[in-house]
């Protein structure tokens, strides 16, 4: 098994590659654009601090999604009563109508935690089932049956509105 | 579950320019801190200054004038060589407590200004010292104890012997 390791990471190729998958699960995680790039940016010095030794790129890309997960979880913890800050007041984004965010970002946030993170990865973000477990550490299983009662979450919120 | 609308709107999600800043010059920060120090900055290098003002729980953390929320990370650019030559580790600390506040360590000693070696000792205003404890090829979990009434707070060091790294974690009890 050839090892994909680099001695010294290379974070501009690295952030170009990731920088806007992770920062788009961070923020739908967290739905706060501040905390969003705080657990981005905690990722990336863990990568920077830890250079770990990555099998192949699959693995390296499934440890930064953890790694962001992660401070998104302790994130999440530290502030249960987590404002909600729209995409739309941060200023590189473009305005609320043009991406019409709110109405998934609220729907998911009614997700507990849990669910929350196999949501994002497996039905936004389009990750297999396989990929989605390894990004977030469990069993193949485990996912499925997290994914299941997700799905069945969010469809009685989409029923509820 | 979702319409093709919302799954291009969270697609069209694209991370911000200046995280991109942050993270490069996170990065550049590591780097210059690696390989920028000489030998004669190592003592001063292991000497980071930690400033505690105030928490929540009356103190709060700074890091060369950075403030810390739970994590400190601070470089220990001894090369492996020099690391046999400097038997301790040296961190200069500076606490600023608004209480009275009883102050001890697990593992060294409380060097203060005046030389004297102590394992605890209070405070309620600003006091500094230097917290050395020895070096060791596994450093065990180093804590320093902040106890101010009924609310106890902790410092906790662990050293990462590939990254040269020590991590500072503030706790609450």
């Amino acid at each position: 098994m050839s090892l994909f390791h680099r001695s010294k990471p290379d974070i501009d190729a690295t952030y170009k590659k990731y920088g806007d998958l992770l920062y788009r699960v961070a923020f739908a995680q967290l739905a706060n654009d501040a905390d969003a790039q705080d657990a981005v940016q905690d990722a990336f010095i863990k990568y920077m601090t830890k250079s770990p030794h990555f099998t192949d790129e699959a693995h390296e890309k499934a440890w930064l999604i953890r790694v962001t997960m992660n401070h998104c979880h302790d994130m999440t913890r530290r502030n249960k009563n987590h404002s909600f800050h729209p995409l739309s007041e941060a200023s590189h984004v473009e305005s609320e109508e043009q991406h019409g965010y709110r109405e998934w970002l609220e729907r998911i946030h009614r997700l507990p935690d849990l669910y929350r993170s196999i949501i994002i990865l497996h039905c936004l973000e389009g990750f297999s089932l396989q990929e989605t477990a390894d990004s977030l550490g469990i069993s193949l299983s485990a996912a499925k049956m997290r994914l299941s009662r997700g799905r069945n979450i969010l469809e009685q919120i989409r029923q509820e509105e | 579950m979702f319409s093709n609308e919302e799954l291009q709107s969270y697609r069209d999600i694209k991370a911000p320019e200046e995280l991109y800043e942050k993270v490069i010059q996170s990065s550049s920060s590591h780097k210059r801190r690696l390989h920028g120090l000489t030998y004669a900055a190592v003592t001063i290098a292991a000497c980071f200054v930690i400033v505690f003002t105030r928490t929540p729980n009356d103190i709060s953390v700074n890091v060369n004038g950075q403030e810390l929320h739970k994590t400190i990370q601070f470089y220990d650019i001894s090369p492996a060589s020099d690391m046999r030559t400097s038997p301790v580790f040296s961190i200069p600390m500076e606490i600023d407590a608004e209480h009275e506040t009883k102050i001890s360590v697990s593992h060294g000693v409380l060097i203060l200004p005046d030389g004297n070696a102590v394992m605890e000792l209070t405070t309620d205003g600003n006091t500094t010292f230097c917290w050395e404890f020895p070096r060791g090829d596994e450093l065990p979990l180093c804590r320093l104890k902040m106890q101010s009434g009924r609310k106890t707070s902790y410092i906790d060091l662990t050293y990462d012997n590939d990254t040269n790294i020590i991590i500072a974690t503030k706790n609450k009890q």
